[in-house]
């Protein structure tokens, strides 16, 4: 007989601190993918933003909604729309998205990964090769990219130092382990202030 | 060697990949068999500035067409593939 799913979380421990640096699992968050189809993207920004607020950003970054509705560009012509675990993202969405874009639960299918504390950007510009400087990687930017070799959502979130890495779940345990390393590593005396 | 995507900026090779030349184009359904062979199988390899296709599947998963001189290893111009590709349709 098979042994039955148990819900795990997607690393172990869900939170570490190195040298003053906070690496922890963000609680998980219920994702949509939205997929505009051809020429409805005008309309689907309107119905938006007359239930929620917000439009669809055009750059790569995160725009703040009602509800806790947060939308993020996730790749060329494709949106994440987050909510806190418990809103029925999905089913506010279904009706009005009905006929304007392709809509898929990704819930669980991606885990965000935490980095806070000072030198959090000098810890993490040993894995991804965008520019972290605040004048062009500011609060709100999101930035699709590798850490290392795995393809990750970066992010930096308003309101909070740090950043996010948002991962696919099956390479949240490699991810972990990469960022872990360069945490341990220190912060290069190059970067200290 | 770095691409400037025009979707994320310009971003370095390994976020890349080569996705072969963009100036073929698909013959008419009754096109001879000679015409097929040549678009299946020949590829022409100039000395100069070329067109080729890059996917971005480390950022913006976009393909994209890279005018790069061959000879010099200049990249002239970098574009999004949708208007420049046979299966052309648009978006917005």
């Amino acid at each position: 007989m098979p042994d039955p799913l148990l819900p795990q979380p997607a690393v172990q421990p869900p939170s570490i601190t190195v040298n003053g640096l906070t690496l922890a699992l963000a609680p998980t968050r219920e994702t949509v993918s939205i997929g505009p189809f051809a020429k409805c993207l005008p309309d689907l920004d309107a119905a938006l933003a007359s239930t929620f607020g917000v439009t669809l950003p055009a750059d790569f970054s995160t725009a703040s909604g009602q509800d806790g509705l947060q939308l993020t560009k996730a790749a060329h012509h494709q949106w994440f729309a987050h909510a806190p675990a418990g809103a029925g993202l999905m089913a506010r969405l279904a009706p009005l998205c009905a006929g304007l874009a392709a809509l898929t639960n990704q819930t669980d299918s991606r885990v965000t990964l935490c980095l806070r504390g000072t030198g959090a950007d000098a810890v993490a510009a040993k894995l991804v090769p965008v520019d972290l400087a605040p004048h062009h990687f500011g609060p709100g930017h999101t930035a699709l990219t590798l850490a290392g070799h795995i393809p990750v959502i970066l992010s930096r979130p308003d309101g909070t130092s740090g950043l996010d890495f948002t991962v696919f779940r099956s390479f949240a345990r490699s991810l972990h382990h990469d960022i872990h390393v360069a945490m341990k590593g220190g912060i290069p005396h190059s970067e200290r202030v | 060697m770095r691409l400037n995507c025009p979707h994320c900026g310009e971003r370095s090779l390994e976020e890349f990949t080569y996705r072969g030349d963009a100036t073929v184009r698909r013959p008419a359904l009754d096109a001879p068999a000679e015409s097929w062979v040549d678009y299946v199988y020949l590829r022409e390899n100039p000395a100069g500035r070329h067109e080729e296709y890059w996917y971005h599947g480390a950022g913006c998963r976009a393909w994209l067409v890279v005018e790069r001189d061959t000879t010099t290893h200049m990249v002239h111009g970098v574009r999004p593939a949708g208007a420049a590709s046979e299966n052309a349709r648009s978006e917005s």
